[in-house]
């Protein structure tokens, strides 16, 4: 599982045990091994799973505007008041699911989140920005992204991993949902950054200066 | 320890084998709800608390924990032993026993622990030794079946998912009339809570201790229904 999604599960879970929250579902997009990662993030204390499959070539150019609609979709029709999902993939680093899918839902959001309390009906939400760390209120429903300090998700244990067998998950394709997954960005390339060069030691100041003025460095 | 591989249930040698296996990998616990019963347990004390559920010696030991819903109504019982007074006990998804236990402990006639894994079975059997009582034990499914040998039947953690949860109201009202008592234990599944009618009566709420809640995350509290 994703990192990020990692502690957004485990955020879920410590809502529904301090009860703000009355049941958790959680979504995966993939092929048949998106199962396995359900069965984690059941055995983390999910209650149910739905798994929208998606294999194959359309696997490949799933993007997150797919991701979102199929969130957006599920979001409505499971009634949520909360989407909670971790602020980016660590393959492809977009960091728009969360965005996307507040927008389609046209729901308040609150990305980045270090902290979320409930108070009066609302929630309230600790930011990570760049200049530190930003608190605010948003109306429910509403999605939320997880970053890195929001909590330390628990190992599952053998209790929590058995009862997760028994947690039902139910499988459905993005037509069901009526997503429509053809791709909308071409990767062109996708390359490794330069291999590092080796480095020259040199005895003393005035050979650094020669290396410099022949290297073009220094006039 | 470390070169068991899970056995197959076929392969089992013996109840002995099993007995030995069960006393092995779990640690006599009162550390719960009903400390008045001691069962044979994997607690954190234990290697296979940590364990995979693919790299264990037993085949999914649902028997090794004390669930929720059990515990409160394990709970329930010995809180109210006026309720067993000569009542023939069907103890159905029995798991470690315990509520057959309490049954048996709180007056009870008799008490059938209904468990469908061999393993259970054995667990079970254990687990009554240790608490000094007599406690029988069928391994058939008996969900669907007719019950007309007992007139009480207790249900802890059972209801998963909706599906499985019609079937078993399906059969308890099938079964429910004014001599009979069917009591319910859940920490609050969805599945419960989406049931339309109103044929179940809450009875009794308990918070968890802290062990629960670590076995059973998402979890705070474990009532007890009583079918109407």
């Amino acid at each position: 599982m994703n990192p990020f999604d990692e502690i957004a599960v485990e955020e879920a879970v410590r809502l529904k045990e301090k009860k703000i929250a009355q049941e958790i579902v959680a979504v995966s997009c993939g092929p048949a091994q998106s199962q396995e990662t359900l069965r984690t993030a059941l055995a983390m204390g999910v209650d149910r799973g739905i798994h929208v499959e998606v294999s194959g070539p359309e696997y490949d150019t799933l993007q997150p505007i797919h991701v979102s609609k199929i969130l957006a979709k599920l979001a409505q029709d499971e009634k949520a008041d909360i989407v909670i999902v971790g602020k980016q993939a660590i393959d492809d680093d977009s960091n728009q699911t969360a965005q996307m899918t507040a927008a389609l839902l046209d729901w308040p959001q609150a990305t980045f989140a270090s902290k979320i309390e409930k108070q009066n009906g609302e929630l309230q939400v600790t930011r990570e920005i760049d200049g530190g760390l930003e608190t605010i209120k948003v109306k429910l429903p509403a999605v939320v992204s997880a970053d890195l300090r929001l909590n330390e998700p628990r190992y599952a244990t053998l209790p929590n991993i058995m009862k997760a067998k028994k947690k039902p998950i139910k499988k459905v394709s993005p037509k069901d949902l009526g997503v429509d997954t053809a791709a909308r960005i071409e990767v062109l390339s996708v390359e490794d950054p330069p291999t590092r060069q080796a480095g020259v030691i040199l005895p003393d100041v005035d050979q650094l200066i020669v290396k410099l003025k022949e290297g073009g460095h220094v006039q | 320890m470390a070169s068991l591989r899970r056995l197959s249930i076929q392969s089992l040698a013996s109840g002995f084998t099993t007995a030995r296996l069960i006393k092995q990998h779990t640690v006599i616990s009162t550390d719960h709800m009903t400390p008045e019963i001691k069962l044979h347990l994997i607690t954190p004390l234990c290697e296979l608390w940590t364990g995979n559920a693919d790299n264990i010696p037993f085949q999914d030991p649902f028997w090794a924990f004390y669930w929720p819903g059990g515990q409160a109504v394990a709970r329930y019982i010995l809180d109210n032993p006026q309720l067993m007074q000569g009542r023939r006990v069907l103890d159905v998804g029995s798991g470690s026993g315990a509520c057959a236990i309490a049954a048996m402990k709180s007056g009870a006639l008799n008490v059938t622990a209904n468990d469908i894994d061999p393993v259970a079975a054995t667990a079970i059997k254990m687990n009554a030794a240790l608490n000094a009582v007599n406690i029988d034990v069928c391994k058939k499914n008996l969900v669907g079946e007719s019950c007309d040998k007992w007139n009480c039947i207790l249900l802890g953690d059972m209801v998963y998912d909706a599906e499985f949860t019609a079937q078993l109201l399906k059969w308890l009202r099938a079964f429910r009339c004014q001599r009979r008592l069917i009591l319910l234990g859940d920490p609050g599944r969805q599945a419960l809570r989406d049931i339309e009618d109103n044929c179940l009566t809450k009875v009794a709420t308990y918070c968890l201790p802290k062990s629960a809640c670590l076995e059973n995350r998402g979890f705070t509290q474990a009532c007890v229904w009583r079918f109407m």
